[in-house]
């Protein structure tokens, strides 16, 4: 895995989103650190499409925690980072920063 | 917890229907979750509400475009059903690409149809008028005009209006712009554009000053007449034209997007408003008025008002303004009064259209069916490889809607095509016409028709489809016995619904052709063969200045005319039969009591010169004619025709002699006597009272309708006719050279594209039933073709095969024909309003239409069943 893939724009936020909050955390969690931190609306939609299809690529885990015993409660799916994931996003901030690298976008801008 | 609001179910489920399997209860879960512990105790239930919505409708977006890149099956949402859907109805179609085309084209036909009739619904109908807040505008006596000093009481007195004003129609030469021509225009009051909410282009509009005699001549253009007379220039404004003899500045110029209330308007002048001037402003009802109603006023407290100061008027003079006067006050929606006469004809022709559409979804009904009844053998081996019956239904109710869809986007394409080119072919004095276009209403409402109907066809054959049983399909080599009765009787019931629909199309088309042919033979009291007729138009010069020099004119205009070569008679009239509006005035006979109470009597009237009468072709029933002896300077002497005599003496014979007094004592004249009756107006409504009085005695029109009867087979030729003219003075304008019959013929000519438009959509239907019939049962015949065969070895003749056979169709098809005149017979009644001379349930009709239909209908079946006969036993055993 690793080799040649590259993370989309949202799969990056969703990883990152992740780590921020500890790297352990379920839907709800990822779904509102992202609005928070990006600033631009999400939905829980995309946020698990994403989720789900990072670990069919293996860059996370899930498992299952037992449900309460109040509500009925269902049992919640937690979601981790695993080691494959954080080697992409580096190579993909790496990727990102030579890229950036001598170009100014302010300057683009105004000419 | 108790207390938490529910997360709105309906969401729930749409999400649930979207997302894939395996995530559905979590991403649910983690939703209703966040729902309950974090927004609705932040936000509360409506936001609350709201956000889950948004998350729900982002979420399925999201699906919607991402959905296709994950090929794991497992993830399959909905979206990736239908996307492989859509793919199978598209090869499916491959596989049989006539009936694909079939069935889209007849879908194509029906909305196309239908979308193109809603159109000019929505035009002219649906639509609210072209002016800011439309709603409040009214028409006050809506069948009425009013004179010009009953209008001006109007607006002093009447409350809860904020603006009331009125119009009345005028035409006028404008010369010094090239070659004289007439123009169409408007006397308005002045606020009447601002009523309209219409801000002038250029220029400005009138100032409330510019009523007064004497200050009034200014004139506002439409777009279309300053492009055309003046080229579009600046310099128009502030320019002067001889309007009418009167040198007239041009103070504005109204934007292009305006919709006149009067079609075709080319100028606004004000009003001329001079109380001094009896006849103008008492003596004619010439005004018609409209206003607007001040916000917050309703219909009901408006006409409440109204009705007082027209109770005030008639108490004020009870001569003139009767009861019956008294209750036309009523105002009604300016709106509703522009379209009432088109409204029952537009949404008829709707009606037709939808059945049309209906008979056409019957039609790909069946076609559907018999075609899901070939592919027994796929839909079994899917549901073999575990598909559920729910899931071939889906299938295939896709597959119909992808049909439906195309159809639907074909058909749309088509309505434009026509609306774009038929726009001119539009009936004559369609209200609003140009407002008919494709909107956003009307693509709407063919998204919608195509939906239904995609559904209506596809449910039926979809559901069936799927409940086919596998097992008998697969172990059989190919189905040696018919299938079961049940099995054609959905076929049956479409065919007999097609039927029972094209019944009703074509007795409602019958109906109009019944009723049309009543109209062209009614009697319309004139003889209209070898007549022409033109408008002259005297300038307004100081030639024409005085009524002597007028009178001189058409006296020796009539007699010229009348010895052109080939003229037999001429004469001159104010007004033409069929062509020009009436004007009336309260009249009252000599002698007569009239109660107090009663209404005054009113009727028409016009002013007649040289041989009108006999050139028309009116026979003169009492008394003589108005000739040379009725003299300026003499006594007043009216010819009335035979309702007026009626009505005022109640005799024709009582009437010569005696005296009539019109508009409220301005005219006082002898009987002298009597002509029959004549059409006024279009066939189909009764002629009024009317009164004729010599142009001598009363010569103040400048503009005469001349009359000329040519000798009997032959023709006059418009250039002698215009020459005549010319000879006398070749500044006088010469205009509409037209035969009569051509106007006669227009005038019923609204009627007569309404007819003809009815009797496509039955000549449509008649199609298409028949189509559906043939369909069924070459179907059957198919299906049954072993059954024939064993019949056939078992001895049974051709004869009672063919028999057999197309009893098959006689079924259905009686009872269609008799379903569809249960339906005929409860559905012509709201057709009475445009029927005439024709009963509703006219027995011609109804006993026709069914018997033809029926007739048609067993001849489709004839083709199919002589093939069932011709079946060779041995070559289908052998076959097998």
């Amino acid at each position: 895995m690793g080799k040649g893939a590259f993370l989309g724009e949202f799969e990056q936020l969703v990883l990152l989103a992740l780590l921020r909050i500890g790297n352990e955390g379920y839907g709800m969690v990822v779904r509102q650190e992202l609005e928070a931190t990006t600033g631009r609306p999400v939905t829980i939609g995309a946020v698990y499409a994403t989720l789900a299809r990072l670990e069919d690529k293996k860059l996370l885990s899930s498992w299952r925690v037992a449900p309460e015993p109040h509500r009925g409660g269902r049992s919640r799916r937690f979601f981790r980072v695993e080691d494959a994931g954080r080697a992409v996003l580096a190579e993909t901030r790496g990727m990102m920063e030579r890229m950036w690298d001598g170009v100014d976008v302010a300057d683009e801008v105004r000419s | 917890m108790s207390g938490t609001p529910r997360s709105p179910r309906m969401a729930t489920l749409l999400l649930r229907w979207v997302l894939p399997a395996a995530d559905r209860d979590d991403v649910l879960g983690e939703l209703d979750r966040e729902y309950e512990e974090c927004v609705v105790p932040a936000r509360g239930g409506t936001a609350a509400r709201f956000w889950y919505w948004r998350q729900v409708l982002g979420s399925i977006l999201w699906h919607a475009r991402q959905g296709g890149r994950d090929r794991r099956a497992r993830r399959r949402g909905a979206f990736d059903r239908l996307r492989l859907d859509v793919r199978f109805a598209f090869r499916s179609f491959g596989r049989a690409p006539g009936f694909a085309a079939l069935s889209v084209a007849t879908i194509a036909l029906g909305i196309g149809i239908s979308t193109a009739v809603f159109s000019v619904l929505n035009g002219v109908v649906l639509r609210p008028l072209p002016y800011p807040d439309a709603h409040e505008l009214v028409r006050l006596w809506p069948n009425w005009n009013l004179s010009k000093g009953v209008m001006v009481q109007l607006v002093d007195d009447v409350d809860g209006f904020s603006a009331i004003h009125g119009h009345v129609a005028a035409r006028e030469t404008l010369t010094g712009q090239g070659e004289p021509t007439e123009l169409y225009g408007v006397n308005v009051t002045p606020g009447y554009l601002p009523m309209l909410g219409v801000v002038p282009a250029r220029g400005r509009l009138f100032g409330p000053d510019e009523t007064v005699p004497g200050r009034g001549d200014v004139v506002v253009l439409s777009e279309g007449t300053w492009r055309r007379l003046f080229g579009g220039a600046e310099s128009v404004i502030g320019s002067t034209v001889e309007l009418g003899g009167k040198t007239t500045t041009v103070v504005g110029v109204l934007p292009a997007t305006f919709r006149p209330l009067i079609e075709g308007a080319e100028f606004w002048r004000p009003m001329r408003l001079d109380p001094d001037d009896f006849s103008d402003y008492h003596g004619i009802a010439q005004v018609t008025v409209v206003g607007r109603l001040s916000s917050g006023t309703t219909l009901p407290a408006a006409s409440a008002a109204v009705l007082a100061v027209a109770n005030a008027q008639r108490e004020e003079s009870p001569d003139s303004y009767g009861e019956e006067w008294v209750a036309a006050s009523a105002p009604v929606s300016l709106h509703h009064s522009l379209v009432s006469t088109s409204r029952g004809a537009l949404w008829t022709v709707m009606g037709a259209a939808g059945f049309l559409l209906l008979i056409a979804c019957a039609n790909v009904a069946n076609l559907l069916l018999a075609r899901a009844e070939s592919r027994h053998r796929e839909i079994a081996i899917r549901v073999g490889l575990g598909a559920s019956a729910g899931r071939v239904a889906r299938q295939l109710l896709t597959e119909s809607t992808v049909m439906g869809m195309l159809g639907g986007a074909i058909g749309i394409g088509l309505a434009a095509a026509v609306l774009r080119s038929a726009s001119a072919a539009l009936p004559p004095g369609l209200p609003l016409s140009e407002s008919v276009a494709l909107d956003a209403r009307v693509v709407a409402f063919a998204l919608a028709a195509t939906l239904l109907t995609s559904v209506l066809f596809g449910l039926i054959p979809a559901l069936r489809a799927s409940r086919l049983d596998p097992q008998r399909y697969l172990r059989e080599a190919s189905p040696s016995v018919s299938k079961s009765a049940n099995g054609m009787r959905m076929n049956r019931l479409f065919v007999g619904a097609e039927i029972a629909l094209a019944v009703v199309l074509a007795i409602g088309a019958g109906l109009m052709l019944r009723s049309l042919q009543e109209i062209v033979g009614v009697d319309t009291g004139i003889v209209a063969t070898d007549v022409t007729t033109m408008r002259v138009r005297l300038p307004a010069t100081s030639v024409y200045a005085g009524d002597s020099q007028r009178a001189d004119f058409f006296g020796r205009l009539t007699r010229r005319l009348a010895r052109t070569g080939g003229v037999r008679s001429a004469g001159a009239g104010t007004f033409l039969p069929m062509e020009s509006g009436l004007i009336s005035a309260v009249y009252e006979a000599e002698g007569v009591e009239y109660p107090p109470n009663q209404p005054p009597p009113h009727a028409a009237f016009q002013v007649v010169l040289g041989d009108y009468f006999s050139s028309l072709g009116i026979p003169l029933l009492a008394g003589r004619l108005l000739n040379a002896d009725d003299v300026a300077d003499g006594p007043t002497a009216g010819v009335i025709n035979a309702r007026l005599a009626e009505e005022a003496f109640g005799s024709v014979a009582a009437a010569v002699g005696k005296r009539i007094i019109m508009f409220g004592g301005g005219a006082d004249f002898e009987v002298v006597g009597v002509v029959a009756n004549s059409l006024q107006q279009a066939p189909g409504e009764a002629s009024a009272a009317e009164a004729f009085f010599s142009y001598r005695q009363a010569s103040w029109w400048p503009s005469m309708y001349l009359i000329v009867r040519a000798e009997p087979g032959t023709t006059v030729a418009a250039d002698d006719l215009r020459a005549a003219v010319w000879d006398l003075d070749p500044g006088v304008p010469v205009l509409d050279v037209r035969p009569m019959d051509d106007i006669v013929r227009r005038a019923s000519a609204g009627r007569r594209y309404f007819t003809l438009l009815l009797t496509g959509f039955g000549v449509l239907a008649l199609v298409l039933g028949s189509i559906g019939v043939y369909g069924l049962m070459s179907y059957a015949v198919n299906e049954r073709i072993y059954e024939f065969g064993i019949r056939s070895a078992l001895g049974a003749s051709r004869q009672r095969i063919m028999k057999h056979a197309v009893r098959e169709a006689a079924l259905p098809a009686i009872l269609g024909v008799a379903a569809g005149c249960g339906l005929a017979a409860a559905m012509t009644g709201a057709m009475r309003g445009t029927l005439y001379g024709v009963a509703a349930h006219d027995p011609l009709t109804f006993g026709l239409v069914p018997v033809v239909l029926l007739g048609v209908a067993l001849l489709a079946s004839y083709l199919p069943a002589r093939r069932a006969a011709a079946i060779d036993p041995k070559r289908l055993m052998s076959s097998e």
